[in-house]
């Protein structure tokens, strides 16, 4: 049976059917199956699922974030008894869009990735100045700091942020990956953040990566 | 709405071109190069010279025959689950060449074909979205050519589960083809479903390929579709003017179909073009001209006008390499061929007009195939693609991306590429600075790779593999014994 429960929510995550996911969840907590169960054998095994899917090209951006909705809507059901228990996230990412800047796409494509991929995500939103990001980082205290960009005017506003945790003896702190249009792997460089992302996947990819 | 198509002639120039094209059908004729038919001209009220061989169609006896001509004929597949119906409200897209040289899949040189490339071309084929339908478009060197037909027939029953097709060179040629798909099929099948559909050359200007009008009785005989084809080039083989080309063409077309009925009223055929303009340096095909697509936008109207399906040249192009040339001329006939309303559209995957090919060509036709049934279905209006909800929701500042309404729509919605490259630059770098032609090249790869033979029951296999035998242990003079009496 819990099997059983637990394949249904993997499939109804992958074919994007968010009510089915929500209703199978209770369901399976109802019979007595652990949240940690769910999320192990029926979530994550859905989210690498669609991770191939993508990877092969059968899935596009919306299936995959349709995919995340869903997961999202069995996720909620499963926090607070995770939280009783020893369940960790997987790290702590915060991300915003740099001041200067209102794009939020490309942020929220990979908020919805990490999130997929079991991260906690703390989403700053946009035009985030400087000295936003270094207060909400001494107290939400993540793991890794995202800063996105998609205009060319608005990448030394990058720079900026990373001066200011340089400056205040915290830059160590943090791990700090950039990602957008006009950014790549060499301004990464120049400006000393320890990764750069061409796209929401290499973003989760990096993620993974830098906290492995 | 569905899109507006390309138009070139007006009702009334069709009403024109009509006019002249009886004139030159009852007054100038039309040269028939076998007995046999012009006897069967004779009877059906044609005035038949004997000793120039020229046929003069009277516009009463014409118009009749053409109106016998069906409207539509189903296109069968080597599987019974492949069908399709060609009319003038359909469109299919198909191979056809006579590729003698090939870009090798592997080390990208230039070399002679072979009869593995027929059967690699057949597989890729089959496994096209948007092509769907296979004429025979490479034509081997490691084959006695008395045996290329049975060898191509045979490769693509064993691999292919669309409908095929080749020219019908002459008696003996056409007969086998015929008995092929009878031993594949029956008698009875092929009557119905049509799964071997052949092109049938015409001698421009205004005569007819001897065994070319052997194939079409044959043809006419056994009840399987027939495709009229002249490539008349304005200029040398017809009229320098479109126009004029048209009456020509259009009188090489209709003449063809008039004697495909008189054979066998009702035979099912289709008003072909591969007419184009010459190339006036040097007097040779120019294939990939802007006025290919006109002609054929205009042939395609013309079918319309006798109600008969039509089958167009496109794709082609004179270009050598895989350049901005080649890609510019094949998408410009295909779409102009397909904007026009040709219903049945030939030669993908073929370069140096189709005297050569390259498998991954016949990828990215597959891709502009599926570019351009895009472009002709158009717009969909009402409440739900208008999204006024959506909207709403969605609101300034805000983004689609993550909306049910994106998710369920983006696939109908946009014609999503396999081939065509949309990476930033790094991206691209990092996964080989490939290009369209390489992304083409490693699709076909991988379907080769995949290719598994059709499952055939044993007994059809070991009596079509007879039939090559003894087709092997003719020789070519068999063939010219055959030929009837010109």
């Amino acid at each position: 049976m819990g099997s059983d429960v637990l394949k249904s929510i993997e499939n109804a995550v992958v074919e994007m059917r968010f009510d089915d996911t929500e209703a199978l969840t209770r369901q399976a907590l109802d019979s007595g199956v652990t949240a940690l169960a769910v999320l192990n054998g029926g979530l994550l095994t859905a989210l690498e699922r669609v991770g191939v899917l993508f990877r092969d090209g059968d899935y596009f951006l919306p299936d995959v974030l349709m995919s995340v909705k869903a997961y999202n809507n069995s996720y909620r059901l499963l926090d607070s008894e995770l939280k009783k228990g020893n369940y960790k996230a997987r790290g702590v990412v915060m991300l915003g869009t740099v001041q200067g800047d209102i794009h939020e796409i490309g942020k929220n494509i990979l908020l919805a990735l990490l999130q997929g991929n079991g991260f906690r995500v703390i989403d700053l939103g946009v035009d985030i100045p400087a000295d936003t990001f270094l207060a909400r980082a001494q107290e939400e205290n993540p793991d890794i700091i995202g800063l996105s960009a998609l205009l060319t005017t608005s990448m030394p506003a990058m720079k900026e942020v990373m001066d200011l945790f340089s400056a205040r003896g915290v830059r160590e702190r943090f791990k700090f990956v950039i990602g957008g249009a006009p950014v790549s792997q060499r301004y990464a460089e120049e400006i000393g953040a320890d990764g750069y992302g061409e796209d929401a996947q290499a973003g989760v990819d990096l993620v993974k990566r830098l906290l492995a | 709405m569905k899109s507006s198509s390309y138009q070139v002639l007006s009702a009334d120039e069709i009403g024109m071109i009509h006019g002249r094209t009886l004139e030159v059908l009852s007054g100038v004729g039309i040269k028939v190069v076998v007995k046999k038919m012009r006897d069967l001209l004779t009877d059906a009220g044609c005035h038949v010279d004997e000793n120039t061989k020229i046929v003069r169609f009277p516009p009463e006896m014409a118009e009749r025959y053409i109106r016998m001509a069906p409207r539509e004929f189903t296109l069968g597949g080597a599987d019974p689950s492949v069908q399709r119906t060609v009319s003038p409200d359909t469109r299919i897209f198909s191979g056809l060449g006579t590729a003698i040289n090939l870009f090798d899949l592997e080390s990208g040189a230039y070399r002679q074909t072979t009869l593995n490339d027929v059967r690699d071309h057949i597989i890729l084929i089959d496994n096209c979205q948007h092509i769907n339908s296979n004429q025979m478009d490479i034509w081997p060197h490691d084959v006695p050519m008395h045996t290329i037909h049975v060898e191509a027939i045979r490769t693509w029953l064993m691999n292919c589960r669309k409908s095929f097709g080749m020219g019908a060179y002459g008696v003996l040629a056409t007969t086998d083809m015929m008995e092929m798909v009878k031993i594949a099929f029956g008698i009875e099948t092929i009557r119905e479903r049509h799964p071997y559909v052949a092109i049938i050359s015409i001698q421009s200007p205004l005569s007819t390929a001897h065994i070319q009008l052997e194939g079409l009785m044959i043809l006419a005989e056994n009840g399987q579709p027939a495709i009229m084809s002249p490539e008349a080039m304005a200029g040398t083989t017809a009229p320098v003017t479109l126009a004029g080309l048209l009456v020509q063409h259009n009188a090489e077309v209709l003449s063809h179909i008039i004697m495909a009925q008189v054979v066998r009223p009702g035979a099912p055929v289709m008003y072909g073009s591969v007419s184009t303009v010459a190339e006036m340096r040097r007097g040779t095909v120019a294939l990939g001209a802007i006025e290919t697509g006109m002609i054929s936008a205009a042939s395609a109207q013309m079918a319309a006008h006798y109600d008969i399906p039509c089958r167009t040249v496109a794709g082609g192009t004179e270009s050598k390499t895989l350049d901005v040339q080649c890609g510019l001329e094949r998408m410009h006939s295909i779409m102009l061929a397909a904007m026009g309303g040709a219903n049945y559209i030939t030669c993908a995957g073929t370069i140096e007009s189709t005297t050569a090919g390259a498998h991954e060509l016949l990828m990215i036709d597959d891709e502009i195939a599926g570019m351009v049934e895009r472009a002709i279905r158009g717009i969909e209006v009402n409440d739900t693609t208008m999204a006024a909800t959506v909207i709403g929701a969605v609101g300034p500042d805000g983004n689609y991306l993550m909306e049910e309404h994106t998710q369920r729509h983006f696939r109908g919605e946009h014609f999503i590429p396999r081939l065509a490259d949309r990476d930033k630059r790094d991206v691209w770098e990092k996964a080989g600075s490939r290009d369209m032609a390489a992304h083409a090249r490693e699709r076909a790869k991988k379907i080769l790779a995949d290719h598994r033979e059709r499952q055939l029951d044993e007994a059809t296999v070991r009596e079509i593999d007879r039939f090559v035998e003894s087709v092997r242990s003719r020789s070519v003079s068999d063939y010219y014994s055959a030929e009837w009496e010109s």
